[in-house]
């Protein structure tokens, strides 16, 4: 006797991201196993994610290095702003054309740079060297040494960190445990005035740690060990402060793996990414890492990485990313809707390999490849599409036990604008998928140029903007796997709905 | 040529003097003439004699009349002897010796050494002791205060090594034991305790240095009182100087005292030598004019004789020609 058909909707599929972590038949529908090259946009949707579009116009400064490795917009009193960028042993300025601006006679072999701006300066950290400082009033790039107000000897610390008013480094080559501090709003003067250190190594949870990374959240001076981290209240005057907590088994896998999203402090443990204001809360409880649904492929990964792993959060885009450039990906985690667990959404980027980020005040996103430095921007990266990808987890629609036969899958899409789709499905956890491709309609290019996100159009009844596609589907299984795939190619597309009507057989 | 020799010369030509009467009579007036002097020598050999007790004045006084009469005047020393023993001895140079007993020289001794303490005990040096007792040694206040300041600060230090161990606890808890800052050194809570703590040492120095002080003023008050007494019985030592060297030297002025009637003695054996020496002076002047008188006599006789003699030889002969000038020739000799 026929059954009825049992109509399954997924609506915003793989709104909660990518999970790895829980058994996929027991995951909410709104999870999925692949979301490459997606962010969760405003709507909560899979939707791609932009482009790379670069600025730099010639390479060639950067020989054969593996590419821009640190960036960082620099704005003084004036408003006048200047890219500095580093790579290939060298000191950058500008965008489009990278122009050499290392000091003379300063030989430098290795470009992890650590660049902080403070009072109208910017000032280069890096481990084993004399630091170089620019401002507007002493240009050009220089040895601090050589800044008129340089006194006491500057650490070659590879951590810096502008806060509270004054500079501090830390890591030097031969002291992990001390933070330097400079005098106030003097980042150039290293003794004299309110300048100081301190030695931490009595105060490590753990007994013993080394400082990697430093940051400020909240009027707490964050300091991070590879095995713990200590904090304390009251950095506006370092003589006075105090210490207000000291977290063990916690770490910062680097010094560039700490992100402050205004309201929290996103850091990457061995163990995970992490939110500061959960752990504080939590100690150290699992729970507080917000990488919990990717949690094992995530430190698999991390473990693996080799490069300068690092964590950047984007206020616009609103994502924290994490990106491990030996293993050309980079985890994109929500920061819209955390879930209720406390974890973030994630997907992954894997086409793009950017190098590092950085935020101009207006706050585009900068990254640095290989080739130099590009604007999170678009739908193309250096020109050339790439790859969407969405795989969902298998669907048992409420019951292992009986064959489901696919009849229809109703795809619904936001814009892609003459994207061709290919939508595939499969049975019983294998992957053999079975492909029905398709290509979306062109849009109205006016409309979406110009309120792409405003509130009425892209709700629209308009079908340059909305496609639903209805698949016929076949096969037959007791769990099914959906999912798409499309050459973004210069336009956005997010993934709307899907509605899966299946013929629900008999229990096997 | 002796008046024997004259005799026999004269007698060896007595034939002659028959012949030649008047050479005879000239010749024995010039004899009688020669016995008037030699008796004139006897007589002034028997004064002599009579004088001296000597036949001649050199032999009365072999070393000479001056001798003898400086010899006359010579101090005849003496010696005297006290009651106790003690002599005082006189010396042919006018000294003075005065030999105490045995027992008075201890004595003696004995009261000069006393005084001599006594004495020594009031000049400079000794006031300047005492001020140096009075003032007190600078290194020994020193001294003294760094013994006051470590006994204080000992007692203080439980609490100092408390206050730190606190803030230690506090800074440790804090994770504030690393700090150094430029402006405070370390933290500025252990400047603030240091701070305190080198206060509190700088008081108790003070306080060390008042104690030490007052310590030294009742030391010096005490000492004052004590050099006070010291003082007066110095005093009175003082006055008691010279009655022990009034005492010292009672032998001695003993001695001068039973000297005096020796001297009494000695003055009039001096005034006795005096006169004596004076008489004999005088019978020697005496003597020695008298000796002249009778020499000049004597020799005016002898010219006498003599000019008798030769106005006999002026009256011109033949054969006493060569006679006389033989006489004369022999007289000339």
């Amino acid at each position: 006797m026929a059954q009825q058909i049992q109509n399954i909707t997924i609506t915003a599929p793989g709104f909660a991201g990518i999970n790895t972590q829980d058994a996929p038949l027991a995951q909410d529908p709104s999870y999925c196993a692949i979301a490459d090259n997606c962010v969760i946009d405003k709507q909560g949707r899979v939707a791609a994610r932009k482009g790379a579009l670069l600025l730099t116009t010639s390479a060639t400064p950067l020989g054969s290095s593996e590419g821009i490795k640190a960036i960082k917009q620099f704005r003084d009193d004036s408003g006048a702003t200047i890219v500095f960028s580093v790579g290939n042993n060298k000191i950058f300025t500008g965008t489009t054309t990278l122009t050499d601006v290392t000091p003379a006679a300063y030989t430098i072999t290795s470009d992890n740079w650590k660049i902080v701006a403070h009072n109208e300066h910017v000032y280069f950290f890096q481990r084993g060297y004399v630091p170089l400082v620019y401002s507007t009033a002493t240009t050009p790039v220089k040895v601090i040494t050589a800044h008129p107000g340089y006194t006491g000897t500057a650490p070659n610390g590879n951590e810096a960190l502008a806060a509270f008013g004054r500079l501090w480094v830390a890591d030097t080559t031969t002291d992990k445990s001390t933070i330097y501090w400079s005098d106030l709003l003097e980042g150039a003067k290293w003794t004299g005035g309110s300048s100081g250190s301190i030695d931490i190594s009595k105060v490590w949870p753990n007994g013993y740690d080394e400082i990697v990374a430093l940051a400020a959240h909240n009027g707490f001076l964050v300091i991070f060990g590879k095995e713990s981290m200590v904090i304390y209240q009251g950095a506006n005057d370092p003589s006075t402060m105090t210490l207000y907590d000291a977290i063990s088994s916690i770490g910062c896998f680097g010094r560039d793996c700490v992100a402050s999203t205004g309201k929290d402090l996103i850091f990457l443990d061995k163990s995970g990414l992490r939110s500061l204001s959960r752990t504080i809360q939590e100690k150290s409880a699992p729970i507080g890492d917000i990488s919990r649904n990717v949690s094992q492929d995530f430190k698999i990964l991390i473990a693996a990485e080799t490069g300068t792993v690092s964590v950047h959060y984007s206020p616009t885009e609103a994502f924290v990313l994490v990106n491990l450039p030996s293993q050309y990906v980079t985890y994109v985690f929500d920061t819209q809707f955390p879930m209720q667990d406390g974890s973030y959404r994630v997907t992954t980027w894997t086409s793009m390999r950017p190098l590092c980020f950085t935020n101009l005040v207006d706050d585009t996103l900068y990254m640095g490849l290989v080739s130099g430095i590009a604007e999170y921007s678009g739908y193309q990266d250096s020109g050339e599409s790439y790859v969407l990808s969405y795989e969902s987890h298998p669907l048992s629609f409420g019951s292992t036990s009986t064959l489901k036969f696919l009849k229809k899958i109703n795809l619904t899409t936001f814009n892609g604008d003459t994207a061709t789709v290919s939508l595939k499905w499969a049975y019983d956890y294998t992957a053999s998928y079975k492909k029905s491709v398709f290509v979306l309609p062109a849009n109205n290019v006016a409309l979406y140029g110009e309120a792409e996100y405003n509130e009425g159009e892209e709700y629209s009844s308009s079908i340059s903007l909305i496609n639903r596609e209805k698949i016929n589907a076949s096969g037959q299984g007791t769990v099914v796997s959906v999912g798409i795939e499309t050459d973004v190619d210069g336009s956005s597309i997010a993934i709307q709905e899907f509605n899966i009507q299946a013929l629900v057989g008999r229990i096997i | 040529m002796t008046l024997a020799e004259l005799q026999q010369a004269l007698s060896g030509v007595g034939k002659f003097t028959n012949q030649y009467g008047d050479i005879l009579a000239g010749i024995g007036g010039a004899v009688a003439t020669e016995k008037g002097i030699s008796d004139i020598r006897d007589t002034q050999t028997g004064l002599m004699q009579g004088l001296t007790g000597s036949s001649t004045l050199a032999g009365a006084f072999p070393g000479g009349l001056l001798n003898s009469v400086k010899e006359g005047m010579q101090f005849k020393p003496f010696t005297v002897t006290s009651g106790t023993g003690a002599t005082a001895t006189t010396d042919t140079a006018g000294g003075l010796n005065l030999n105490l007993t045995p027992q008075e020289q201890a004595l003696q001794q004995q009261l000069l050494g006393l005084s001599g303490d006594l004495a020594g005990g009031i000049g400079y040096g000794r006031q300047q002791t005492l001020m140096d007792l009075l003032r007190g040694n600078p290194q020994d206040q020193q001294t003294r205060e760094a013994d006051i300041y470590g006994r204080l600060n000992a007692m203080q230090a439980p609490e100092q090594e408390r206050a730190r161990l606190q803030l230690e606890q506090r800074l440790s808890n804090q994770g504030r034991l690393g700090v150094k800052t430029s402006m405070f050194g370390g933290t500025p809570e252990a400047l603030a305790l240091e701070k305190a703590i080198a206060e509190q040492q700088a008081g108790t120095a003070v306080d060390a240095m008042g104690q030490a002080r007052a310590e030294q003023a009742q030391y010096s008050g005490q000492t004052l009182a004590a050099l006070q007494t010291q003082l007066q019985e110095q005093e009175l030592m003082a006055q008691s100087i010279p009655e022990f060297l009034k005492a010292a030297y009672t032998p001695q002025a003993g001695l001068l005292g039973a000297l005096s009637p020796s001297v009494d003695l000695s003055r009039i054996q001096s005034a006795l030598q005096a006169g004596g020496t004076e008489a004999v002076s005088n019978l020697g002047i005496q003597g020695l004019t008298t000796q002249t008188n009778l020499e000049s006599f004597i020799n005016a006789q002898r010219q006498q004789q003599l000019q008798g003699l030769f106005d006999l030889l002026k009256t011109p002969k033949q054969d006493n020609t060569g006679l006389g000038d033989q006489l004369l020739k022999l007289l000339g000799q």
